[in-house]
Formats: structure tokens, sequence, C-alpha cells
């Protein structure tokens, strides 16, 4: 019965060959890195696959966040205010790469605005169904849960060495400016 | 275009199910089972039993306890019918003496035309109520024989809901498909918070009548206390007609014990204990709507769909209200107003 559940869902939303894009995709993302297809086989279904054109917003800074998104294809722009309010570039991203990972964890705003510099398909993974997939398949959230966390981290620690690069040439600044 | 493409779809679904308006209905009280049982599945399936099994599991188990219970209730209910038949010369005559006791009171203290106008239009009433009734049997059979389609529907909802909410947001523009996400995952933690807690509502509520009902010596007490305890779901109108029946049979019993009037009192008791403390741990404040528009509410539903109307009105308002409670808050949360 599963299996023609499953055939008739299929034929309707997905095909196989998009699937295996979609798989070979996400074992490229380090959120969902060492997933296996048995695993892949629940977190699938509850990605939702987005098209987009060049120029089509995606989220606007200061908005209600709820999930990350991964880049199947295309490009995205990663916006930002400088303090005149002009728009400054922070990043461009292209296909395997994802963004707004934080917005699965805090109840904050977006930080940022992402808008598509190409036509992109994207792939949506919202809290609601990270927080069932957690209560229904442990194992596999937990993963997910604990790579999000590597990856929160690793960006921390990132941040950190710039500040602390940035403090240095501050300093280094300083005392050039004191000498002369 | 995709805008376009879903409203259009929305339109036709709207227009075919207001023109099926039996359908529709089955389509509601399936995809309200569905949220009754979801916790169930979702339990089995935590265990790692597959959704199409547990949904399975759960419909076979639902359907040996509806089958035990109506194999429990069926000598039950057909002695009572016995009883009732047997004594019906009794329970006429005890009839017929309170209307004349009553008949005697009204000539006492009204004008005897005005009695007489009520008599005849008590007369023409319930000729007409008898006759309604006798005419609305088959329509009562051919809804019972559609409610069988309810349980079929629920389990598609059940097996295939998640993928069918995923089909309708991926109709919906990319601006809004976020938002309209957080909406749905909003209003299905309410309004299934709030179904659940009813049910359980309910079936404390059925117990304590039933029970009450028992201690009174009411004849058929427990399914009447059963009944009441399901009437309890519609608001302020539930109590009131779910305590007639045990009434009118404490009224006709010509060995009953206690007064007619002690099922009012353990239903004003019940309903303040229901008030007091079941209602507030079952279901809490989570569809807390405006009294007015709850007996609003219930008596267009009741116009529009009889009975089943009154039961559903309510999650409906309060689905409605959530909605829109939390499709305000998104709207500005994600910069559209």
């Amino acid at each position: 019965m599963q299996t023609m559940f499953h055939a008739f869902w299929s034929s309707w939303f997905t095909g196989d060959a998009k699937r295996r894009a979609l798989h070979e995709t996400l074992a490229e993302i380090p959120v969902f890195a060492d997933l296996g297809v048995f695993e892949l086989r629940f977190l699938v279904p509850i990605l939702h696959q987005r098209e987009y054109q060049a120029g089509e917003l995606v989220f606007r800074e200061g908005e209600a966040g709820n999930g990350m998104y991964i880049i199947q294809s295309g490009q995205v722009d990663v916006l930002g205010q400088n303090t005149e309010g002009a728009s400054v570039l922070y990043a461009r991203l292209s296909e395997r790469q994802f963004f707004g990972e934080i917005s699965l964890v805090d109840d904050q705003p977006r930080s940022a605005s992402v808008v598509c510099a190409t036509r992109s398909t994207l792939y949506g993974f919202f809290k609601p169904d990270l927080l069932e997939l957690i209560d229904k398949h442990p194992a596999i959230g937990t993963k997910i849960l604990f790579n999000l966390a590597h990856v929160l981290g690793h960006r921390l620690r990132d941040s950190n060495t710039k500040l602390m690069e940035l403090q240095a040439q501050i300093a280094a600044m300083r005392g050039g400016h004191a000498s002369s | 275009m995709r805008t376009l493409y879903a409203l259009v779809l929305l339109a036709a679904a709207a227009l075919t199910l207001l023109a099926l308006y039996k359908l529709g209905l089955i389509l509601l009280l399936g995809f309200l089972l569905a949220f009754l049982l979801d916790p169930l599945v979702d339990w089995l399936e935590r265990r790692h039993c597959p959704r199409h099994w547990g949904a399975l599991i759960v419909f076979v188990g639902l359907g040996v306890l509806l089958a035990l219970i109506v194999m429990t209730l069926i000598p039950f209910l057909q002695q009572q019918l016995v009883d009732v038949a047997e004594h019906r010369g009794d329970y006429l005559a005890i009839l017929k003496n309170r209307v004349d006791h009553l008949h005697e009171l009204a000539v006492r203290y009204f004008p005897a035309s005005a009695v007489e106008a009520a008599q005849a239009k008590a007369e023409s009433l319930s000729v007409e109520q008898i006759q309604g009734l006798r005419n609305s049997i088959p329509a009562v059979l051919s809804w019972l024989s559609h409610l069988v389609f309810v349980p079929i529907v629920a389990f598609f909802f059940l097996v295939s809901g998640a993928e069918i909410k995923k089909w309708v947001i991926s109709l919906l523009p990319n601006r809004y498909f976020e938002m309209t996400l957080m909406l749905l995952h909003e209003v299905n933690t309410q309004l299934g918070g709030y179904l659940r807690g009813q049910s359980l509502d309910c079936l404390i509520n059925g117990f304590l009548y039933a029970l009450g009902l028992f201690f009174l010596g009411v004849k058929g007490g427990l399914a009447i206390g059963a009944a009441a305890g399901i009437m309890n779901a519609v608001p302020y109108l539930g109590p009131i007609l779910g305590s007639l029946p045990g009434m009118l049979s404490l009224m006709l019993d010509p060995n009953a014990v206690m007064p007619w009037w002690s099922v009012a009192i353990l239903f004003l008791g019940v309903h303040l204990l229901d008030n007091l403390l079941i209602y507030p741990m079952t279901v809490g404040r989570s569809l807390d709507l405006p009294p007015f528009l709850v007996i609003l509410g219930i008596l267009f539903g009741g116009s529009i769909a009889g009975i089943p109307g009154m039961f559903l009105t309510v999650p409906l308002l309060g689905m409605a209200r959530q909605a829109f409670v939390v499709f305000r808050s998104s709207l500005k949360s994600y910069r559209i107003i």
C-alpha cells in the first residue's frame, strides 16, 4: 500500500531524476551531509521546492524567519545595509550552498536580505518540519541538529577569528599613530 | 500566474463543495476525525510503524472498540425498547395526566380564549412535528449511510495529509509560502489541541452524566448520559438539550423514586464542574470565542446543516478566528502590511 501511495504522489510531485539531483545536493550541504539514503527518505518529503526569477526577493532583512534554504541551481545575493542605509553585498552564493540556517534555531528576524541573482531553484527547510522530524525520528533529527550546531560553531569560530584580526589591525593602526 | 492558478483552483474547490454539500460535510468530518486520530498515528510512527500501517491499526482498533460497544448496547437498548412498548399505555396515561395538570393550571391563570388558542397551536405543531419527524427518517438514514465514507476520508487525510498540505503550499506565490506554512502550523496546533481537548471533555462529562443518571434511577441512564456527553460539545445549548431525555424519562416512569427536576440539578452540577474545572483543564482557552459569536454561529450552523452543523460551528469558528489572528500577525512580521 505504501508503494501505491508513494508511486501516486511521486508521479504527481517529483520525478526520480529530480530526486537523485536533490540527494546529490543534500550530500554536499553540511547540515545533511552524513544522512544515508534511508534517512533522506524522511527528509526529502518535508523540503519545499521553489522556483525564483532573477531579481526576485527570497526574504527581507527584519522579516520573521522560520527556516533555511538550499540552492539547487542558480545564484543568490545576500544583502545588508550599511550605516547610511545603502545596500551592501555580503556574499554571492551559488548551487549546493545554503543560507538562513540560524532561523532554524532562533526566533529572531532575518539578519540579511536575500535576492536571486539569476533564475534559481531553492529548497526550503523549516522549523515546524524539523521539530516534527525530531519528534518522529529522533535519530535523524539529532544528526541534523548536531550538524547544525557544528555549522553554527564553525561560523562563530570564523567570526571570532575575524574579530581578533580586526582588533589586531585597530591596535596596529593605533600603535602606528602613536609612534608617528 | 501561480496566484491566479491557486485562486481559480480554490474557487473551483469551494464551488464544487458548495454544490456537493454532502461531499463537503463528509470531507470536513473526515478532516476533523483525522485531526483527532493524528496523535495516535504519530505515536505509532515514532515507534517505527509506517504511517499507513499506523492509520490502519488505529482504524481497526476503533472499529473493534465500536463493535464491542454496539454489541454491549444493542441487547440493553432492545430491552429498553421492549419495556417502553410493553408499558406504552402506562406511559401515555402518565403523559396525559401531566398534560391535563398543565391544562388545569393554564385555565386557572390565563383567559380561556388564550388557552384554547395555545392548545390548538400545540396540537397542530405536534402533528406537524410528528409528520416532519416521519418524513425526515429516510433523510436521516441516507445521512447515516453517507457517514460510512467519513473514516475512509479520514484515513486518506491521515496517510497523505502532509503531501496534500505540501501540494497546496506549492501553488502559492514565493512571497507568501513561508508565511502560509507557519500559518498552517499554528492553526494545526491550535485546532488539534482544541479538538482533542473537547473530545476528552465530552468523555469526562458523558461519564459523569451517566454515573449521575444511573444513581438517580433513570431508565437508560448510561445511554442518555453518553449522548449528553456528546451534546456537551455544543456550547450553551448542548447541556440543556442533553438533559431533556433524562427529565422526560423520570417524568414518565411510574416507579421513579427521584423527581424529574433532580436530573436538572445533576446537569447543573456537572455543568458547573465542567466550567470551573474540567473544561479549563482539557480545552483551556485555546479557542477563546466571544459567547455571542458562539450562539450566533450555532444557530447559523444549525439552520444550514442541522445537528452536524451545530457541532461543527465552534471548531470552524475557532479555526477561522485562529487563522485570522495568525494571518494578521504573520502579515506584520513578514512586513506585508
